[in-house]
């Protein structure tokens, strides 16, 4: 039986090996899952689950698409089962909260536009749960659609490769994830006004 | 993977800074928002390292769910079976007996019924005529119940008397709910599945017999009108009725009219009782026709002319084409014309 690590194919029929495709692209992959889930410490789990599917997906992988759309769609896939997952037990247990309201990992910088004084880090973080916590409100295809262009800046046609969709369902999704996105804001900072 | 700035719609963090516009301020909001960084080796070294086994960590959880349920599941059957949950669903689960296929005979010709002798049973108990209406014929009444064919084949004959045997015979019945039902569900399978409403009365006797005051014995009791009916044992089936009670059951709009059509044969004053009682709630087509028209019959049978004209005027117009229209029609142009508005 042919081996997995052998078997993967890459666009020009080289084959590829699993750890090749993890030494490759897991940073890449590590940005993409702490970027979909929000300030979370679940990225570890999410990227070990991406690459047990590359694991078992690789002898299957023909090149039809670049390798990196490939890993994205994974990604996308298993963050948002992820999401759905916690969301149910949070439920069902009654305890817990919004996945992406957790711990604020270290691994989230800065830009090169903030400023380096502590309160505006501060500020940044604060920002940045505030981003969170209003995609948190979309619809799960909703949100990722709406984290893949404003955040990521996939273009309409990566964003339907990766989700698997028409690219005018992703133009319907974007626009629906903007006025939603809107509507939280204005109703948060509605209540927050003094 | 590329980033492309061709797109049809602008994305928002492009947009110019300062503005106050909501959208304006989610762009701020994105742009100020920290990017995740670069994962240290060590991390991506044991992220690795998990990968490469098998996937322990989604099969476990996976088996130990999958284990849950079932045991959960069994538990749940179990203590349904035990506190006898199931037992009271079983009924609703098992094929409801469907109605018993009763219909009013087409009416004869008036001439016909005239002269035709209106006590036979089987003949269809026609309301005589009222005294003032001589010439007109009696409007047939209505027929309670004609039988459906009963399979002739031997061996499904054969097969069915085996399982009445069985059950008319049974050992001595344990009291439990489950026996009850199976004896019932046979009883009920001989009369709808085999349409063979001897055998089906014999076990529904049994039944009775074993289970005099069990809980499905309501139940019982209607199945044995439906056999008595389809063997055409009409004052059988009526005294059955008559001591049935009818309220708050499924089919008690319909058993009101099957009663109704029973008592026309010789009391049509209380069958009058039942079809206005249909008729004041039931929107059900067919036994709204039924009623309309055995009320209509009876009341012409009594000698309420007004009130049989003013029903079978309403027959027809309800029902141009029942099964009474044309009898309806007739009746109306002879002897129901004096009563008919402006008549």
């Amino acid at each position: 039986m042919t081996p997995p690590e052998m078997a993967g194919r890459s666009a020009g029929s080289v084959p590829l090996s699993f750890e090749s495709v993890y030494r490759a692209h897991a940073k890449t992959v590590a940005r993409w899952a702490m970027r979909l889930l929000g300030p979370s410490t679940d990225f570890e789990d999410v990227v070990q689950d991406v690459f047990l599917v590359v694991r078992r997906r690789l002898p299957g992988f023909r090149g039809d698409a670049e390798i990196t759309t490939w890993l994205y769609e994974i990604t996308v896939r298993v963050v948002q089962e992820g999401r759905r997952r916690a969301r149910w037990w949070s439920w069902l247990t009654g305890r817990g909260q919004s996945p992406s309201r957790g711990r604020m990992p270290a691994i989230f910088v800065p830009t090169a536009e903030t400023p380096k004084d502590p309160q505006a880090l501060l500020e940044a973080r604060e920002r940045t749960r505030l981003l969170y916590r209003l995609l948190d409100e979309l619809d799960e295809v909703h949100r990722t659609t709406f984290i893949l262009f404003e955040m990521e800046g996939l273009s309409g046609e990566e964003i339907a490769a990766i989700t698997d969709t028409r690219i005018s369902t992703v133009w319907v999704r974007l626009s629906r994830a903007r006025r939603k996105f809107i509507e939280r804001m204005r109703a948060l900072e509605a209540r927050e006004k003094p | 993977m590329s980033q492309h700035t061709e797109d049809p719609i602008p994305r928002w963090r492009d947009r110019p800074r300062g503005g106050e516009a909501a959208e304006d301020r989610a762009a701020a909001l994105i742009r100020g928002a920290l990017v995740p960084g670069e994962p240290d080796e060590l991390l991506l070294a044991r992220i690795g390292q998990r990968s490469r086994r098998r996937s322990r960590s989604s099969l476990v959880p996976r088996l130990a769910f999958t284990t849950l349920f079932l045991v959960v599941g069994v538990a749940t059957v179990l203590a349904a079976r035990r506190v006898g949950w199931l037992d009271r669903i079983l009924p609703a689960l098992s094929p409801a007996p469907e109605p018993a296929p009763l219909r009013a005979h087409r009416p004869r010709h008036p001439a016909k019924v005239a002269s035709a002798a209106p006590a036979a049973v089987t003949d269809v108990t026609a309301p005589e005529a009222p005294e003032a209406n001589e010439a007109v014929a009696p409007p047939p009444g209505p027929t309670p119940a004609v039988p459906a064919a009963e399979d002739p084949r031997p061996r499904r004959q054969a097969h069915a008397s085996r399982r009445a045997a069985s059950i008319a015979s049974p050992e001595p019945p344990a009291p439990t709910l489950s026996d009850e039902v199976r004896a019932l569900d046979q009883a009920i399978g001989l009369l709808r599945r085999d349409r063979n409403a001897g055998a089906a009365l014999s076990a529904l006797d049994a039944y009775l017999a074993g289970y005099p005051h069990g809980v499905l014995s309501r139940e019982a009791r209607l199945a044995r009108v439906d056999a008595l009916l389809m063997l055409q044992r009409l004052d059988e089936a009526q005294n059955a009725l008559e001591t049935l009670p009818l309220d708050s059951h499924r089919r008690e709009t319909e058993l009101q009219v099957i009663r109704g059509e029973l008592r026309a044969r010789s009391n049509c004053a209380r069958a009058e009782e039942d079809y206005s009682a249909v008729l004041a709630r039931s929107s059900d087509a067919a036994l709204v026709e039924r009623a309309l028209y055995g009320r209509g019959a009876c009341r012409a049978k009594r000698g309420d002319g007004a009130g049989a004209a003013e029903d079978l005027r309403r027959y027809l117009e309800r029902f141009p084409n029942g099964a009474h229209a044309a009898w309806a029609r007739q009746w109306l142009e002879s002897a129901g014309r004096s009563f008919t508005k402006g008549g």
